[in-house]
């Protein structure tokens, strides 16, 4: 009987460990990087169709500011899971290790 | 509603458990929200000089904000992860979802915030306007009659 992970407490499926965080990764940081900044794009246009000058000029390089914060800390975010998840899967690891003392 | 009560509300919301690692990302929306009161500064201080038409500027602001929100929106804590993390490694990845989209919810708040902001400081200028005409006229007349003034030749 092969032992799968439904219906464990604990643990990990080690096989779909890796896409499952590359599938996060992609569908939160990199869609929230993307909307953000292609959105920006989009409104730069049309800002600058209906606004000229300096201000105009400062308004938007502040709000393309703002995003990159925004998406400098979700890739910090993403590392920090990451890295939890190390220290996580290490913990696992080790009580694997010495759940069962070999005779 | 100032936008630290938003954050703190969103932050309630997915309760104080949100980790540590999003705390930088946490830290960039919060530092934003010293920009308001200061986001329209630039254009109510010019007397919103260069600004042709307020109501596209309005539109395009308001569907940035939408389109940000749709994405967001999208956002799901997908029952696939349960297939592959079981206890506090799965208890993390679906805060690291939920907590990322409350900051991206949170950026889109303080985005429409500043959108109404844009609309006060234009009530304002608009109800300004006369005053702002005269003095204009009144420049006006003052560089006709010095200029009549100057002798050539």
């Amino acid at each position: 009987m092969a032992l799968g992970i439904e219906g464990a407490t604990i643990g990990y499926d080690e096989g779909n460990m890796v896409s499952t965080l590359n599938h996060v990764h992609n569908d939160c940081v990199v869609t929230a990087k993307t909307a953000l900044r292609n959105n920006l794009s989009t409104l730069r246009s049309e800002v600058h169709a209906c606004w000229v000058g300096q201000s105009a000029n400062n308004f938007m390089d502040n709000m393309e500011h703002d995003v990159e914060e925004i998406c400098k800390g979700l890739d910090a975010a993403y590392e920090g899971l990451v890295a939890e998840f190390q220290k996580v899967l290490a913990g696992l690891a080790e009580i694997d290790q010495e759940l069962i003392e070999k005779r | 509603m100032g936008i630290q009560s938003v954050i703190g509300d969103v932050k309630s919301t997915v309760g104080q458990r949100i980790s540590s690692f999003l705390d930088a990302a946490w830290g960039a929306v919060s530092g934003l929200a010293g920009n308001i009161g200061t986001f329209v500064a630039n254009i109510w201080s010019g007397g919103f000089a260069g600004v042709s038409n307020f109501d596209a500027l309005k539109t395009a602001v308001t569907t940035y904000a939408n389109n940000v929100q749709e994405i967001v929106d999208t956002y799901d804590t997908s029952a696939d992860l349960e297939q592959t993390f079981k206890g506090q490694a799965g208890t993390a990845m679906t805060e690291f979802i939920t907590s990322t989209k409350s900051l991206l919810d949170a950026y889109v708040k303080l985005v429409e915030k500043w959108n109404t902001e844009l609309d006060d400081a234009y009530e304002k200028y608009k109800s300004g306007d006369t005053s702002l005409s005269e003095a204009v006229s009144s420049d006006a007349e003052d560089v006709a009659q010095a200029a009549s003034k100057v002798e050539i030749g």
